[in-house]
């Protein structure tokens, strides 16, 4: 009787602690995927939403090139910010029509297309954009000019010509416009 | 012993349907939000795009008294902003650019146009003889319209002879009106094509008409006290008879006691009331006598007009008028 008691009193405690273990296991288990799927959801969904916040700043962002004026050796743009967020500028391309002159603009550089190791660096004394392109930014239902220089020695602009500029947007948009000089 | 496993089944699967309801309703709540938002904007978008796409500008670029104006229509479904101007000479120099700042170009910018409206833009430019200018207009949706100073020769004769023109003047023959006057004021009595003769002998009458300055050079006109509306007709004897009612200023229904000289801008319809025995001061018009026509008799309506062109007008009272023109019109049948 008294070994039948000793036994059964381990079998008890034992079946406790088993029970114990398995419920801090399953708590423990279940808490981890709980957090991990969380934290999978919560980042699916920030994703998601980072892509789609870029795809609307990509609708709201709307500008028109309104004009351009050309001197020997620069052009100013007259842009008009018909959008919804603040516009700011990645690049700018310049170029004739059969391409023969094809220079870019971008916020550090201003480079020859045509011979792509024919650059300028723009550092901060630089007035070959006026402003530049890394302080850019237009309010909607404003109107801006940005004036961009050729560098010295590169061929320049000529009376009687059509010349393209193309202008790529921090979102993604891309405006083109042509005028002749 | 197996009452309790049932139980922690139950409160097992109720945590864990609770932990999956938690993350997926979160989850596709964030995700409904974030879907609301992009087609709310992307309604928006396309929205605008839409507006942007029903604006329509007519612009035609004249001299209004030697500066280079423009009158401008909005031709589209919705109302809209002009907020930039830019004007450049033909070799590609700026010549002016307007935005809300400059106080140089009447009305002030920006200007607002519900569809339909008209409104003449006047700028600081004067063009000498020989200088071409192209005008470009900015609207708030981002829209640019374009014009040209001067127009193509073949652009003006094409509009006049779709007006139906003659001469320098289009004369509306479906506003010829008559009226009654009583004091200084116009009662409107209908189309005047044919009157009772009775009205212009027991009444004072008025005629009014609407006509538009069509001129090639699209240089203003200004109607000087002379200007009148001139019926005639010739009796069985073979004796011309004629009546006439001379220009009067007006406000509204409200005839004015002196004539102040009317000004005709390039292309802008007005309405010109005929009311006066005399030139120059209101003397209203009763016909007796000679003056009228029988019953049957069918007039014929002459509009002569007299005054200055291309004239500034603060300049008339110190230049002799060079302008006069005689447009035949239409008729009145005075019946019984």
């Amino acid at each position: 009787m008294c070994a039948a008691y000793v036994r059964r009193r381990r079998a008890g405690l034992s079946e406790l602690v088993a029970t114990m273990l398995t419920l801090t296991l399953t708590i423990v288990a279940g808490s981890a995927i709980f957090y991990y799927v969380s934290a999978r959801s919560v980042e699916s969904a920030s994703l998601y939403g980072e892509s789609v916040n870029d795809v609307i700043s990509f609708l709201q962002e709307r500008a028109t090139i309104v004009d351009m004026n050309y001197t020997t050796s620069s052009v100013t743009i007259w842009i008009y910010n018909s959008g919804k967020v603040d516009l700011e500028l990645v690049q700018i391309l310049i170029y004739n029509y059969s391409r023969s002159m094809y220079y870019l603009y971008n916020a550090s550089h201003v480079v020859d297309l045509n011979n792509p190791s024919n650059y300028v660096f723009l550092d901060n004394n630089s007035n070959l954009e006026k402003p530049r392109l890394s302080s850019f930014k237009l309010s909607p239902e404003k109107t801006a000019t940005i004036t961009l220089t050729i560098p010295n020695g590169w061929t320049n602009f000529a009376n009687g010509r059509t010349y393209y500029v193309s202008i790529t947007a921090k979102h993604g948009n891309v405006y083109t416009y042509y005028q002749r000089w | 012993m197996s009452k309790k496993r049932g139980v922690s089944g139950i409160v097992a699967s109720v945590i864990l349907f609770t932990m999956l309801f938690t993350i997926g309703t979160g989850y596709l709540i964030a995700i409904n939000q974030i879907n609301h938002l992009y087609v709310k904007t992307y309604v928006k978008s396309s929205e605008q795009t839409q507006d942007q796409l029903k604006e329509r500008l007519e612009l035609i670029a004249m001299l209004v008294n030697d500066k280079l104006s423009i009158l401008t229509t909005n031709k589209g479904e919705l109302p809209l902003s002009i907020i930039t101007i830019m004007v450049r000479n033909a070799d590609g120099v700026v010549a002016g650019y307007y935005n809300a700042s400059s106080s140089t170009i009447t009305p002030r910018l920006p200007i607002f146009l519900n569809p339909l409206d008209t409104v003449s833009i006047t700028t600081d430019i004067e063009p000498t003889s020989l200088q071409k200018y192209g005008i470009k207009l900015l609207t708030d949706r981002g829209n640019i319209f374009s014009a040209t100073y001067p127009p193509v020769k073949n652009e003006l004769a094409a509009r006049a002879l779709s007006s139906g023109a003659l001469g320098d003047l289009y004369l509306e023959f479906n506003s010829y009106t008559y009226y009654r006057v009583t004091s200084n004021t116009l009662y409107y009595q209908g189309p005047a094509f044919t009157i009772p003769v009775s009205f212009v002998t027991n009444y004072y009458s008025a005629f009014s008409l609407t006509i538009t300055n069509l001129n090639s050079a699209q240089k203003n006109i200004i109607l000087d006290g002379y200007t009148r509306i001139f019926q005639f007709w010739g009796t069985d004897q073979g004796v011309v008879r004629r009546a006439t009612w001379y220009i009067v200023s007006n406000q509204s229904s409200t005839i004015l006691s002196s004539y102040t000289p009317i000004e005709l801008e390039y292309d802008r319809p007005k309405t010109i009331v005929f009311a006066s025995k005399t030139p120059n001061t209101f003397t209203p018009q009763k016909l007796s006598g000679d003056e009228t026509p029988s019953a049957g008799t069918l007039v014929g309506v002459l509009i002569l007009t007299h005054g200055w062109i291309g004239i500034p007008y603060d300049q008339i009272g110190n230049t002799t008028p060079n302008y006069g023109q005689n447009s035949p019109y239409v008729t009145t049948l005075y019946k019984g």
